[in-house]
């Protein structure tokens, strides 16, 4: 492991996510100077910051856009863990949760516990709705694509492929035959927001959350074993199944709880851990926190820009991830046949 | 055996495994000690990769099962079983961008639990073992810039990193070139020197030969012969297995068995012909004749000349005497029915003396008589004996004399 490079990736990147954070903070309908936002954040942690702005700010600051940000950073994170993760499991880069319909069977949960009033007996089962969602659809991967303890690698796609239109035409199905349509239910349920999230559904969901997440990352030893072929990681002792299982879970879980706060945003499980893969190589002990990192400064920056482009409209995050990540993702492919490198096909 | 190192037995009883309906091992049952580098053969198809697996615990058995030292595989935890087992599929071009070292390190996984880092002491034995390999020196450097045998050669590497007892190698040196091959079969043996079992499948046979001390051959799940290469690798049961025309014969260097696959061939005309060498006279000829589809028999021959030798790797009928032995009258009787079965006889180019001049006589018993000379010129051959000058001058009188390419060609053509 290059550690140096390592630690000056994650130094870079926290450096980075404390300014995007900051600037996500400010910008908006009603712009903040960074100073005045720093202000408030230490006032909000009870520490002595001088004179404040007006009240009217601070709340807009605090219970508007805080959160929002907040949400940003775990979504993005979430999402760019569980890519680098189900990526490594079945060695392929396109295995990400929005490919392989992870986060279409979280969707179809929510719309399910919206449409048939599940959430209004108990909040708590919007999340477990969610969560069940994506761990349904990610074992249904698994299954189709796993004869015999071997996990065909292209089958994985195939089947995430069909798996996750097939979700989408259930959601859009869903939305279509309840009573109270609405166009930008469908648009937040497949392209997926930020907007109106409260401290409330933060709180709700991060106790399931951040758990899955430090589970993933305990995986990393078991990621890098995989890379030699699962016949080699049996042999080095290594229970394939078992962590396929639990990995897909970790994933299932993390995926449909970014699912519960912003709906689904694609491109940022399957971009990161592979942008940050060609940055620093295939180490998973390195690529899972500098992708969870990278995928949170990556969607508050989304999230800012769909802000600001043209204020006082919003540019939903998933159309920013989208028109942003697509011809990345060619890009990337692109200079890299150049090198003649074929990191692309086998991560 | 050795003191250092506690023997292992291997005992596979009644192991199955079939996909849907197709049986690809079939009830097969081995008995195996350490101490011998075993190689197993057969042909493509054979289920030599899935009896591989299946000794090592990666896959599971349909029925039946393996023990060591009477333990049951499956009653071993994962973590154990690798402790015990070191399995190298054939295929590990895999590519990712992470330090050979690291990958090495990848065999002190079962000695570490859940949350247990690698120490300085699993670092130590991974360069270890990636010296022994002959990669010292590659620790920092990425697995996806090594060609295929390096590749192989680092996963072998971590295999032995594992510090196994039984070694079960698929191919192991299918991507290498020669001088790795020679380097990971030294291995392998040396492997089983330190009284570990080491079973390698090995579908080239004169590898297989080389290296092994024993050989398994398996065909259709089941095995067919077990034993040292001399047992196994014989014209009758390669031929019989892999369903072609194979020749035994010895690699006068290494000692080891050389199987050559001998076209079948074309069947029309079929006359047969009596070949009278000597001295590795009749090499190129017999070889000639073969490739053209004469039926040959062949003699009188001493034993271990080279065109002997030769005639019995091909499966030729011939009649042979002891060596520096001389041609008694009694075995001319005896070589005469192969003279007299035969359309033509060939006298072969070999210098003669008091040894072997009398298969001049054989000759003269002949029909039709070809004496071959690398000249058209009479009496280009040598004569150590007087007698022998004068048969010779008899016989050429009711012969005919060819060169041997002529001869081949009149033979293609029909002509003779």
């Amino acid at each position: 492991m290059n550690v140096r490079i390592f630690r000056r990736t994650i130094a870079s990147l926290f450096l980075i996510l404390i300014v995007v954070f900051i600037f996500a903070l400010g910008i908006g309908s009603v712009r903040v100077s960074p100073r005045i936002i720093v202000k408030i954040l230490f006032h909000s942690l009870g520490i002595d910051a001088g004179t404040l702005p007006e009240m009217k700010f601070i709340s807009i600051i605090l219970f508007v856009r805080l959160p929002r940000v907040i949400a940003a950073l775990l979504v993005g994170a979430s999402l760019a863990a569980a890519g680098a993760a189900t990526q490594g499991l079945f060695r392929n880069p396109m295995a990400s949760p929005d490919i392989l319909g992870i986060s279409a069977g979280g969707g179809l949960g929510a719309v399910i516990a919206i449409h048939t009033g599940l959430i209004f007996i108990n909040i708590n089962f919007f999340p477990l709705a969610t969560i069940a969602g994506s761990l349904a659809a990610s074992f249904s991967i698994y299954a189709i694509a796993s004869h015999r303890g071997i996990t065909s690698l292209l089958f994985v796609v195939i089947a995430g492929m069909a798996i996750s239109s097939f979700l989408n035409g259930l959601i859009s199905a869903v939305l279509l035959f309840s009573k109270e349509y609405e166009i930008s239910q469908f648009i937040f349920w497949t392209m997926g927001g930020l907007d109106g999230i409260r401290w409330e559904q933060i709180v709700l969901l991060l106790p399931f959350l951040l758990p899955a997440l430090a589970g993933l990352f305990f995986f990393s030893r078991e990621l890098n074993i995989l890379m030699l072929g699962e016949e080699n990681a049996r042999s080095t002792g290594m229970n394939v199944e078992q962590v396929k299982k639990l990995v897909l879970a970790l994933s299932g879980i993390v995926t449909g709880l970014s699912v519960a706060l912003s709906g689904t945003i694609g491109f940022v499980g399957l971009l990161i851990p592979h942008f940050f893969r060609l940055l620093l190589g295939s180490d998973y002990r390195m690529l899972m926190p500098v992708s969870a990192l990278g995928g949170a400064v990556f969607l508050v920056l989304c999230d800012l820009l769909g802000r600001s482009i043209m204020p006082p409209f919003e540019i939903r995050v998933g159309i920013i991830t989208s028109i942003l990540g697509a011809p990345y993702l060619i890009f990337l492919i692109l200079r890299y046949q150049r090198h003649d490198v074929n990191n692309l096909t086998i991560s | 055996m050795n003191g250092k190192y506690p023997d292992i037995h291997l005992s596979v009883k009644n192991l199955s495994y079939s996909i849907g309906k197709k049986s690809i091992i079939k009830s097969l049952s081995l008995e195996e000690n350490s101490g011998e580098l075993i190689g197993l053969i057969g042909p493509n198809g054979s289920g030599k990769t899935t009896l591989i697996k299946l000794l090592s615990g990666i896959i599971k058995a349909s029925s039946g099962s393996v023990y060591y030292n009477g333990k049951s595989l499956e009653s071993l935890k994962d973590r154990e079983r690798a402790r015990l087992i070191g399995y190298m599929p054939q295929e590990n071009n895999y590519i990712f961008h992470l330090k050979v070292l690291e990958v090495v390190l990848f065999g002190r996984y079962p000695y570490k639990t859940r949350m247990e880092r690698f120490n300085r002491d699993d670092t130590v034995k991974a360069r270890r073992m990636l010296s022994y390999v002959g990669l010292s020196g590659y620790e920092d450097r990425y697995f996806d810039t090594l060609s295929g045998g390096e590749k192989q050669l680092v996963v072998f590497a971590k295999v032995l990193a594992q510090e196994a007892k039984c070694f079960f190698l698929d191919e192991p040196a299918s991507n290498l070139d020669i001088s790795h091959q020679e380097k990971l079969f030294s291995m392998a043996s040396e492997l089983s020197r330190e009284n570990k079992i080491v079973i390698t499948a090995i579908h080239n046979l004169n590898i297989a030969s080389q290296y092994c001390d024993r050989l398994i051959l398996i065909e259709n799940g089941s095995v067919v012969k077990e034993g040292n290469a001399a047992d196994v690798l014989t014209t009758e049961i390669i031929s019989g297995v892999y369903k072609v025309n194979t020749s035994v014969s010895i690699n006068t260097s290494t000692g080891a068995r050389v199987i050559s696959v001998v076209r079948l061939p074309a069947k029309k005309k079929r006359f047969t012909l009596h070949l009278i060498g000597g001295a590795g006279s009749a090499v190129n000829l017999t070889r000639e004749l073969l490739r053209i589809g004469v039926e040959i028999s062949g003699g009188i021959a001493h034993r271990y000349d080279s065109d002997l030798l030769l005639w019995d790797a091909a499966g030729i009928v011939s009649y042979s005497i002891p060596p520096f032995s001389r041609i008694k009258d009694s075995d001319i009787e005896s070589a005469k029915e192969l003279v007299k079965k035969a359309d033509i006889t060939v006298l072969c180019s070999f210098p003669l003396g008091m040894g072997n001049y009398k298969n001049l006589s054989l000759a003269a018993e002949a029909d039709k008589l070809i004496i071959v000379e690398n000249t058209e010129k009479e009496l280009q051959r040598e004569f150590f004996c007087p007698e022998a000058e004068k048969i010779y001058k008899d016989i050429l009188c009711h012969a005919v004399l060819m060169k041997p390419d002529k001869l081949i060609d009149s033979i293609r053509e029909g002509t003779v």
